[in-house]
């Protein structure tokens, strides 16, 4: 962790009243995810309890990370939408491409509740943050596992 | 340049109105930010590069969501002295043959949609005209007669897909600011209060409580310090609709809420909305920087002696903090967990002062009721709903689209006239409106109007007002699953009846669907309903169980089948 | 004093007291789980409804928070009432089937056993604990990690508690029994690692937590910390310097 960009972040929302929440989100914009250290000395310089930090970094367990983020993220939609258009089957089918070799352990797979693109044709994929129709993004998969050494 | 007097707003006007119709030609690219966008931006490009080729200069314009997600790229063309029309279907491919056909001075047919030649501005007394039709333009239909547009109603879409969402001045063309004008210079804040009870606009986050009253007892809350939000988080999923109000329109949203903040006696606004929606922060963050550069946020705006500034404040993205009093500790840097209101957020509510949350929706529709008068509201819409609401039609459905429609219109019409019915060869088994809580409703009951009471007296809710449609590919013990299995993982976990009885609600209903479920399970989830509805903390809690109610309400057959014949007759569930 | 009725009897109770300290004021049980008296009332676990009646309109509140008001009618056991309950009583069953005071109050209300898949979880998420670290202490040692079903009580991030002063005041409070102290006699013995406490200790297994005993400033006898629950229960402030002397002392 660098103090400094920290303290940058910490000075940049200076005027912002209750701006634990979006310190949060600027810490984990730079660094990628909320590393124990970084916490620790925003409770000092924020002079706000660890267990006050601790209980919003989990409670929105969706938006923040406590660990590194892997090569590549794969999130799957399951909004309502979406799950009408099957998107179980689809998580199902890239999670058994990711299982086919030993790459797949690389890349970060889950589910989002709702990509918000739910006028598209079928159901929607978001790959390291773009956001695919169903085919495309398994292609993409296919093409990002084969540029993987 | 500071926007002081009716004068400095007028030349504001004046110059919007020469950018919306400028002595060049101007070409509107129009898309929501679906998967599509990428495209839509590369048309604009390039159909300037191909007129340019033909030696014609043209203004290019990326503007909003117009909401016919299945025609976009939509494309309008602006040529002086001529009506706008607005072409759909605008690829790379086409791009070249609608610069041919502009050059030509035509109109490309096969992609035209519809022809405006005068618009109705809800927020001037003059209406914004174009040009009038002649004869090569007269075979197209008008605005107003075309087939996605005729059932509409737009009221808080009113500037959606039609300006630079960008341009302060484009939005003051068509009226922008003037009611906030009219409010500071004209009303005292008792009066903006009144205005807006007697419009009986009902909120349209999904309690649907008259706004007017929620202004009332935060006006007569004592105090110096109050606040209003506007939530701009979209809670239910499937649906992408407040995403179009914001992108499309976000000086709809400040005017509304500065209007608000007048009304209410606030001086600090707040917009909430998720960090993760990049998009829409930049839009946001851009327009409330553009006005505050123009004074129209800030001291003393209008030299009325009002002053209000409008912040925007992300969350981290949960369901629940659509809930008031989860989404003002989200606001405080808190976890978004719900409180108890047995003391209501108009007396305590954002750091323990009187607060005003209303949706997005909400916000973008004051702004023509100050400007135009309750009256003229409370004629639109039917009685125990006033107004419109703007419906994000999806799912199995032939066109999906953003539309707003005056509240009474029926479910059947907006699938019918609005979605273009089934696709071929599928039939409509339910029709989810108003998120997971709302389950949805059969086919049957695609006669009930969208109106507040209607719909609860069915056994649904409009609540945000996104219609799910599903075919009988669909299973609704699957559904009611789904819907369960959601909220469950949203719940907040303080209260007992909500974090341990949703879950048990849906391995219920996951029985059921894998075919274990027993008959008296039915009874049980009852139980469960009932002690959920009386005694959970907050609304998430109070309405989950209507999932259910909703579900063994209209679609017993399908869950006594899947007991009793351990089936799922739509192949759904995987037994 | 505000006049009310509860259970049909006529009852005073002092204005901006909730309906739960009335009741209680005059004989009248109504079954608690997340509830101290000397804490402001956290109405999680919702075993506390009562129907209100006022104006004519009859709803279901929690009665540890909702406030008295002149002519309100109260009903602490009708039909509805004990239904809501015996429901809630069961679903906690299904969660923490084998915690004591789960099972005494399943068995008052006359309920042999859940109709849910039975879990072992010895923690009910009442939230006292949480709440007396933060409100009546101000240590904010204990917190929530997650949310839903998942959700647990733990020291900040999982790791060891640093702000944990050892009162006990969460084991005393915990109405499932499930926290755990122990006052050792050489801390570093009693963890995996960099202890740097030496000497008598009080270890507070679910926190990770090993405080040193002070040495009180007066008879420099080493002490542990000493108990809150007599000013607690009374819903009185801790005096001064309550950690720092010994009780003999003070």
């Amino acid at each position: 962790m660098d103090t400094k960009k920290v303290d940058a972040i910490i000075e940049r929302h200076k005027a912002e009243k209750g701006a634990l929440i979006s310190l949060l989100h600027a810490i984990q914009d730079e660094e990628g995810y909320l590393a124990a250290d970084a916490m620790s000395y925003l409770s000092d310089k924020l002079h706000t309890p660890l267990g006050e930090i601790s209980r919003v970094a989990t409670y929105f367990d969706k938006a923040f990370k406590l660990e590194p983020k892997q090569e590549h993220t794969v999130r799957v939609c399951r909004g309502t939408t979406c799950h009408v258009k099957k998107s179980d089957e689809v998580y199902k089918e890239i999670t058994d491409e990711l299982s086919k070799d030993g790459k797949g352990f690389r890349f970060s797979l889950g589910q989002a509740r709702c990509l918000g693109c739910c006028t598209s044709a079928g159901p929607v994929v978001e790959i390291d943050g773009e956001v695919y129709e169903q085919d495309a993004a398994k292609s993409t998969i296919i093409k990002l596992k084969g540029e993987m050494k | 340049m500071k926007i002081e007097t009716i004068e400095d707003l007028n030349k504001l006007k004046a110059a919007g109105e020469k950018l919306l119709r400028p002595d060049i030609l101007r070409i509107q690219v129009g898309a929501s930010s679906s998967a599509l966008s990428k495209e839509a931006a590369q048309v604009g490009g390039q159909l300037k590069k191909e007129l340019e080729k033909r030696g014609i200069e043209a203004a290019v314009v990326s503007v909003g969501c117009l909401g016919l997600s299945t025609q976009e790229p939509i494309v309008e063309v602006i040529a002086p002295g001529k009506p706008k029309i607005t072409y759909g279907r605008i690829t790379a491919a086409v791009a070249p043959l609608l610069a041919g056909a502009i050059a030509d001075g035509n109109v490309l047919k096969k992609h035209a949609l519809y022809r405006t030649d005068v618009e109705e501005l809800l927020c001037s007394t003059t209406g914004f005209s174009y040009g009038m039709a002649s004869a090569e333009f007269t075979e197209l239909p008008t605005a107003g007669e075309f087939k996605f547009l005729k059932p509409q109603v737009r009221i808080a879409m009113r500037n959606s897909g039609q300006i630079n969402p960008e341009s302060i001045e484009e939005y003051a063309a068509r009226g922008g600011f003037a009611a906030l004008y009219k409010a500071l210079t004209k009303m005292t804040p008792e009066q903006v209060v009144d205005t807006v009870i007697k419009s009986e606009l009902r909120g349209k986050g999904g309690g649907g409580f008259p706004a007017g009253q929620k202004w009332q007892s935060c006006r007569e809350a004592g105090g110096n310090d109050k606040y209003v939000i506007c939530n701009c988080s979209e809670g239910d999923p499937g649906i992408g609709m407040h995403k179009s109000l914001i992108e499309s329109d976000p000086f709809s949203i400040i005017e509304g809420l500065a209007i608000g903040g007048y009304a209410i006696g606030a001086r600090e606004g707040y917009i909430y909305l998720h960090h993760g929606y990049a998009a829409g922060r930049h839009k946001l963050k851009k327009a409330i920087d553009r006005a505050a550069e123009f004074g129209l946020l800030g001291e003393n705006i209008f030299g009325s002696g009002f002053s209000f500034t409008g912040t925007l404040k992300e969350g981290a993205g949960a369901y629940v903090c659509g809930e008031s009093t989860a989404l003002m500790a989200c606001l405080e840097g808190r976890a978004g967990e719900p409180r108890p209101k047995y003391i209501h957020t108009a007396e305590k509510g954002l750091w323990d002062k009187p607060t005003n949350l209303n949706n997005v929706e909400t916000w973008c529709n004051i702004a023509p009721i100050i400007f135009r008068g309750p009256e003229w509201f409370t004629k639109i819409g039917t009685k125990a709903s006033r107004g419109t609401k703007v419906i994000s039609l999806t799912g199995n459905i032939s066109t999906p689209c953003l539309a707003e429609v005056p509240m009474g219109t029926t479910l059947k019409t907006v699938i019918t006239k609005l979605g273009g019915g089934m696709p071929k060869g599928t039939t409509l088994k339910a029709i989810g409106i108003g998120g997971p809580p709302a389950g949805a409703l059969p086919a049957s009951l695609a006669d009930t109007p969208i109106d507040f009471d209607a719909l609860w007296k069915a056994g649904s809710m409009l609540g945000s007002g996104g219609m799910i449609v599903m075919d009988t590919a669909n299973c609704m013990v699957d559904m009611t699953r789904f819907f369960l299995k959601f909220l469950e993982e949203e719940s907040c976990g303080r209260c007992f009846p909500c974090r341990e009885g949703i879950k048990r609600m849906r391995e219920l209903v996951e029985g059921i669907s894998i075919g274990v479920g027993k008959p008296e399970h039915l009874a049980l989830l009852e139980e469960l309903a009932e002690c959920l509805s009386q005694t959970a903390l907050c609304d998430l809690g109070k309405s989950a169980p209507n999932a259910v109610r909703c579900a063994l309400r209209h679609f017993k057959e399908e869950f006594d089948t899947h007991i009793e014949r351990e089936v799922c007759p739509a192949k759904r569930c995987a037994m | 004093m505000v006049k009310l009725t509860i259970d049909e009897k006529n009852i005073q109770a002092e204005k901006g007291s909730t309906i739960l300290q009335a009741a209680k004021a005059n004989g009248i049980a109504i079954p608690t789980l997340c509830h101290h008296e000397g804490l402001s009332p956290l109405a999680n676990c919702r075993l506390c409804v009562v129907e209100v009646t006022q104006n004519k309109r009859t709803r279901v509140v929690t009665s540890c928070n909702y406030q008295v008001q002149e002519g309100m009618q109260v009903a602490t056991q009708t039909g509805r009432i004990v239904s809501l309950r015996k429901t809630i009583i069961k679903l906690i069953m299904g969660r923490s089937p084998n915690v004591k005071i789960v099972r005494d109050l399943a068995a008052a209300m006359g309920i042999e056993k859940t109709p849910f898949t039975l879990e072992n979880e010895k923690c009910i998420l009442c939230g006292l604990c949480e709440h007396v670290c933060s409100e009546y202490i101000g240590a904010h040692a204990i917190t929530f990690t997650g949310h839903g079903t998942g959700k647990f009580v733990s020291a900040p991030f999982c790791v060891s508690s640093a702000d944990c002063i050892g009162c006990g005041a969460c084991v005393e409070v915990c109405p499932a029994r499930c926290i755990t102290k122990k006052d050792v006699d050489d801390a570093k013995t009693y963890y995996w690692a960099e202890s740097e406490t030496v000497g008598p200790a009080r270890v507070m297994y679910n926190w990770n937590a090993r405080v040193a005993w002070k040495k009180c400033p007066k008879c420099g006898n080493a002490f542990p910390p000493p108990s809150v629950l007599p000013y607690l229960d009374k819903g009185e402030a801790l005096p001064k310097e309550f950690f720092d002397i010994c009780e003999k002392c003070r």
